[in-house]
């Protein structure tokens, strides 16, 4: 008998142990920041990044794949201090269509689960948009996208509208944007070279799609940065402030130079303008920070063209579209 | 007398066996008186039980036929004397087993006087069959797991390959009936596997095997199950590598148990079950990657996404039906499926595909055996089966969940089964749900996209599904004690269906080649008729069989005919000095694979899409074999045996073009060969504690081989304009081994060695030249020199069972190593066609890299998953240009070209234990 427990304690001693197993496959650590100090290069691929957006740990942007024979713009995540990509999704992933579609101006819901993006689409090779549309997705998920806004929509005013800017989230379920009308520009390359946008004014919505409403005192203005008591708006070169509840700007400042962006942080407007402080330089981009009190501009100088800012919510940071060697990427600033 | 000489040397190169082929075998002697030697006409000799019986003539000889192979009891009585019995006689299917007795009269008490007069098998001449055979012991002491490796062991078998013949040239025949997977034998598996304990003899025959079998032109596997005995047995062992260290564990874990026994009236029941499970289910001893940030630098050993498991049951019953009949009833049923380890695949190994493979066979057997006493014996079988075999591959839905090892205890779940399984050509014209889109992985060391994939790009899911129905007579007539008649017939009905999609993951209408899908229901039909006669020291045996099939099936409008098949054979064996001769010729008939009687979509490396047309109008593929064979006795204990033969294969199916396209071909009977051979086996009896079996097989295995781009690569215009075929020549077959060696051996430790008393060994040695392959230039195009004229290096392996066994209390316990290939010895199976060597040359290499980096030229931004911080030189946040990307791109070649499944097996070591009852 103890021969026979003999020989089952062997087996069973046999089947306990582990067995050997495959190699496994190496788990490449995502990296993090490029380096360090207040301003950090977030992106570095040579084609086209721009329309950045952050909110807590996250970045946005948009991307135009040149490795994807249909040139798509795809939405690229990132962490908040940069490093490498936590996601990115195309139009049509995973195999190129025969569509040109672009998802810009993506920003961040305020709990950060969905994004609101304009989808152009528009027919491979043609210069022309199909159509473009305000839509919102959860951020894992961009291309189960639902529609907030059609292409081609009319204000509450009757006038018609196709194109949206500077898109923006004005609480957890209402989005608020510039209506207007757009003519976008490309090359043979499909590379968007100019957009010309025609505001109309600032509006809102509910992310389910209920009956849009027009902020007062926005008619005409091309940017806008609202802040806790107001909205600074931007005409021309003036860039004006409108309180809360006013139809119409209670100060008006004007800036020396043509302004590219506007964004607030604290409060306190940023712009990004083209100006021109060397005369055997030529035009520069710059940031500007404004003193709300005086009008009074403080230069940004950067080792690159600055062509758009957006502020990170609840942070003094900026995100930076900017232009070097060719093409544009994303920065991140933190301000002293 | 010259005339005479004439006659025999005709009849020697005009023969061919008998009964090799049969699951049974003859026990035949003589019953003598002890006291005086004179014969006892009368008795009754019967074989355990009955019915197996025979009555003595005057002479006092018996002959009892279609005794099962086995161990078995056999008992003489006669009125007038002590019945007496003879123990542990052993019968081989298709071999005659001689006892004699020599009985005492009862009036004088003479216990224990017995007189043994037994025949030497290998010199015997009435025994022309050239049959190798395995017992169930030896397949036990062996180091060998299943039928197939047994079947290994024997000279002219190479990898399924039997005496240099293309794969699917055999068939198994288990207890009795034919099993064939007649779908697609020469690319495929037959799905079935009877578990090895559930064997009482296994046999090969590679010669001219008897009229009662078809199916096939170079060798029939023959395997008789074990019936349940008078008493209850088992037997359950469990063995593992699990205690082995690294590089020697390749996750294998197995169980056998078999038990069988009484039931009640006569009833007797066998089951026995064989599961295993593997890790690695195709261990490789590649080389390790010098590249360390290759994975497998580390740890090299076991490939990921290459599990396997497998489960094979039989269930048997045994009914005997009054005096003179009795009735089988079998059940076998096969379940494999692995996962199949893809290089393109090794940075997601979760996606790959898999294989599952499904066997079931069901057999009746009832058999008839005319009273002893009758002057002519009547013996009839009647066997009605049913074999099903269904196969898929394809991508699987999740990856499988180990529970045990690699057992996972449940189904793979395959993308699109219930589309294939239906046939359903029409939904898959769309993508078929679950096959994912194949990307460049970004996770791998080298980041750059090229080569690694996420899901394969092949994106193929296979199925095709094989069923028969037969039905099998088998009668034989025995005419005295020296002649013998066999006849018969089978019918066999059949159903094909098979489906194939390829490139899954897009639509049809996005540029996937369109599905394929066939069905239809062949039938098949034989008879035969065998006359044996055994005359002093010759024995003749003739027989002829007629085969007729037709596959039912219409393609291009094209409808298949029923075809005709004659096969003739002879054989004759006598005494010439002091050696038996034997001689056999056999002309043999197949029908070809079904899979080339459909159309088939198929995918190639260059992702054309190409087309194969079925052709419904391919008739038999056929043999001649003509073997000599001398068997002497040099020492008591030695046999010797030298064979000679040559097969001419005609017939052949060959893929030639359809039309002007070498892209698109159709298949013909089109090839044609000759295998010539030498074989050589010396045997040292295992008597005592030793025995030795060593087999020297030399053989040359040549036929045209027509293939659609070689046959254009070979034409030629001339300047007139006309298209010139250069003359047909014949090359090197796939399996033509020039040179195999074969040493099976076994001892036990003398009784009076107590310490180490039960331990027993058992030994293979193979050494083997290599098989041949056929050198291309670098772009694969073009052949260099002709086909198949250069040679893999030689092969050699050992391998070794050891096992300590202790009877306790009516108990069998034991423990035993399974040692294959122990000396570690890394064998080239394969080789590049481009350069001969298991490995790319760094020409190669660098035009991969270089073709994938002009794919993909674009720089890897710092923020990609792609970027590797090492790779980037100048540190600018790029991986960039040439000078920075193509390294990266180099290494993944590397990294995808290396090696794996040229090489054979490694080390592979398993322990055991084990408790029979």
């Amino acid at each position: 008998m103890r021969a026979v427990l003999g020989v089952v304690t062997a087996g069973a001693a046999l089947a306990a142990c582990e067995h050997t197993t495959p190699f496994d496959v190496p788990r490449q650590d995502p990296l993090g920041p490029y380096d360090t100090g207040p301003i950090v290069r977030l992106t570095f691929d040579p084609s086209e990044d721009r329309d950045p957006s952050g909110r807590d740990a996250l970045v946005v942007y948009s991307h135009l794949n040149l490795a994807r024979p249909d040139r798509d713009w795809c939405l690229g995540f990132l962490p908040a201090d940069g490093g490498t990509l936590l996601q990115m999704a195309c139009p049509g992933d995973p195999e190129p269509d025969g569509r040109a579609d672009a998802w810009l101006q993506a920003v961040i819901s305020p709990n950060a689960d969905r994004i609101a993006f304009v989808h152009y689409e528009g027919r491979s090779g043609s210069i022309s948009v199909g159509s473009r549309s305000l839509e919102v997705a959860p951020v894992a998920e961009p291309r189960s996208a639902a529609v907030v806004v059609p292409s081609g929509y009319t204000l509450p005013d009757g006038r018609y509208a196709d194109a949206f800017r500077q898109v923006e989230w004005a609480g957890t379920d209402r989005l608020r944007f510039l209506a207007g009308t757009e003519i976008l520009v490309r090359d043979d390359n499909l590379r968007i070279l100019d957009t010309v946008f025609t505001p109309h004014a600032m509006v809102e919505i509910p992310v389910s799609g209920g009956a849009m409403t027009i902020v007062p005192g926005t008619d005409g203005a091309a940017f806008y940065a609202p802040v806790v008591d107001g909205l600074w708006v931007v005409r021309g070169n003036q860039l004006r402030f409108v309180p809360t509840g006013a139809d119409s700007a209670s100060v008006s400042f004007f800036i020396p130079g043509a302004i590219l962006d506007l964004t607030a942080v604290d409060g306190v407007p940023i712009l990004a303008v083209r100006i021109t402080l060397d005369a055997l330089v030529g035009p520069v981009r710059v940031g500007a920070e404004v003193d709300t009190a005086t009008g009074a501009v403080s230069w940004m100088q950067f080792p690159f063209d600055v062509t758009a800012v957006r502020a990170v919510p609840n942070a003094r940071r900026l995100l930076i579209e900017g232009f070097l060697d060719g093409g544009t990427d994303i920065w991140r600033y933190d301000l002293p | 007398m010259k005339r005479r000489w004439v006659l025999a040397a005709v009849l020697l190169a005009t023969a061919a066996t008998a009964l090799e082929a049969q699951s049974a075998g003859i026990v035949r002697g003589q019953v003598t008186d002890v006291l005086n030697g004179v014969p006892v006409a009368g008795a009754e000799v019967v074989v355990g039980d009955g019915p197996a019986r025979a009555r003595t003539d005057t002479e006092g000889r018996y002959l009892i036929r279609d005794v099962r192979p086995g161990m078995h009891q056999v008992t003489a009585r006669a009125v007038g004397f002590v019945a007496l019995t003879r123990d542990s006689i052993v019968v081989s299917g298709g071999q005659i087993t001689v006892v004699d007795f020599a009985i005492v009269p009862e009036a004088v008490a003479l216990p224990g006087v017995e007189v043994e007069a037994q025949r030497d098998q290998l010199l015997d001449p009435r025994q022309p069959q050239v049959i190798q055979h395995i017992l169930a012991a030896e397949l036990r002491e062996l180091p060998v797991t299943t039928l197939e490796e047994a079947v290994e062991l024997q000279a002219g078998v190479v990898s399924g390959s039997f005496r240099g013949g293309r794969l699917g040239q055999d068939a198994l025949v288990v207890d009795g009936l034919g099993i064939k997977n007649q779908l697609d034998a020469s690319t495929g598996r037959l799905g079935l596997q009877i578990p090895i304990v559930a064997l009482e003899e296994a046999a090969l025959v590679t010669n001219a095997f008897s009229a009662q079998y078809g199916q096939a032109l170079s060798g029939v596997i023959t395997a008789v199950t074990r019936d349940g005995g008078d008493r209850l047995e088992g037997r359950v062992a469990y063995e593992s590598d699990r205690l082995l260290p690294d590089g020697w564990d390749v996750g294998l874990d197995r169980v056998t148990a078999a038990v069988g026994g009484p039931v009640a009236g006569g009833v007797r029941f066998f089951a026995a079950a064989d599961a295993q499970a593997r890790i690695d289910d195709d261990p490789v001893a590649a080389p390790a990657p010098e590249d360390p940030l290759d994975p497998r630098h580390a740890r090299p050993w076991l490939l990921p996404h290459n599990a396997g498991e497998r489960a094979d049951v039989l269930a048997k019953l045994t009914l005997p039906l009054g005096a003179h009949h009795e009735a089988r009833l079998l059940g076998v049923a096969s379940e494999s499926q692995r996962e199949l380890y893809d290089p393109v695949l090794k940075y997601a190994p979760g996606s790959g595909a898999a294989e599952r493979l499904s066997g079931r066979f069901g057999l009746l057997h009832l058999r008839h055996a005319s009273s002893p006493s009758a002057s002519t014996s009547l013996d009839a079988d009647l066997r009605i089966g049913y074999f099903e075999k269904e196969q898929i591959r394809g991508p699987l839905l999740e990856e499988p969940t180990s529970r045990f090892g690699a057992a996972t205890f449940e189904a793979y779940a395959f993308a699109g089964r219930d589309l294939a399984r239906a046939r359903d050509t029409v939904t898959a014209l769309h993508a078929i749900p679950g096959v994912e889109r194949p990307e460049y992985v970004e996770g791998t060391p080298w980041g750059v996209p090229a080569f690694f994939m996420t899901t394969s790009p092949r994106g193929e899911v296979a199925w095709n599904r094989f069923r028969e129905g037969r039905a099998r007579l088998d009668v034989l007539l025995g005419g005295g004690l020296d002649t013998d008649l066999r006849l018969g017939g089978e019918y066999v009905r059949q159903r094909v269906e098979t489906f194939t999609r390829l490139e899954a993951y897009l639509a049809v209408a996005e540029g996937a080649p369109a599905p394929s899908a066939s069905g239809f229901s062949p039938y098949q039909g034989s008879a035969y008729l065998e006359l044996q006669h055994r005359a002093s020291d010759v024995t003749l045996t003739a027989g002829l069989r007629a085969d007729l099939f037709d596959a039912r099936v219409e393609t291009a409008g094209i409808r298949s005919k029923t075809k005709f098949a004659l096969g003739p054979r002879l054989a004759v064996s006598t005494v010439l000095g002091p050696a038996t001769v034997v001689a056999s010729w056999g002309r043999f008939a197949q029908p070809p694979d079904f899979q080339y009687l459909a159309d088939a979509a198929f995918d190639d490396t260059l992702r054309t899409g190409r087309f194969r047309r079925g052709n419904p109008t391919l008739g038999f593929e056929s043999s001649m074999q003509y073997e000599f064979q001398v068997r002497a006795r040099p020492s008591p204990y030695v046999g010797l045996r030298i064979g000679v033969f040559v097969k001419r294969l005609d017939g052949l199916v060959a893929s030639v073009p359809l039309g002007l396209d070498p892209d698109s071909s159709i298949f013909g009977n089109g090839d044609y060969g000759d295998v010539r051979g030498l074989e050589i086996t010396v045997e040292r009896e295992f008597r005592g504690d030793v025995g030795v079996r060593a087999t020297y097989v030399m053989q040359q295995a040549e036929a045209t081989a027509t293939d659609a781009r070689d046959l254009f690569r070979r034409l030629q215009i001339v300047p007139s304009g006309d298209t010139v075929i250069p003359a047909t020549v014949q090359f090197p077959l796939d399996f033509d081994r020039r040179h195999a060696v074969i040493v099976v051996g076994r001892a036990r430790v003398p009784r009076s060695v107590f310490a180490l008393r039960g331990t027993e060994a058992a030994l293979v040695g193979r050494w083997s030249s290599g098989l041949p392959y056929t050198r291309t230039n670098l772009g694969g195009d073009s052949i260099l020199g002709l086909p198949n004229s250069n040679r893999l290096p030689p092969q050699f392996t050992l391998d070794l069972l050891l096992r300590r066994s202790v009877m306790l209390g009516g108990l069998d316990l034991g423990v035993f190593a399974d040692v294959r290939n122990a000396t570690g010895r890394r064998n080239l199976v394969a080789v590049r066609r481009d350069n001969g060597e298991a490995a790319p040359g760094e020409g190669i290499v660098r035009a991969l890299a270089e073709h994938a980096y002009e794919a993909n030229p674009y720089p890897i931004p710092y923020e990609s998953p792609r970027y590797r911080a090492w790779a980037d030189a100048d540190g600018d946040g790029l991986v960039a240009g040439r000078e920075e990307l193509m390294p990266l791109f180099e290494r993944a070649a590397r990294d995808l070209t290396q090696p794996i499944f040229p090489y054979a097996a490694p080390r592979l070591v398993r322990i055991g234990v084990e408790i029979a009852f």
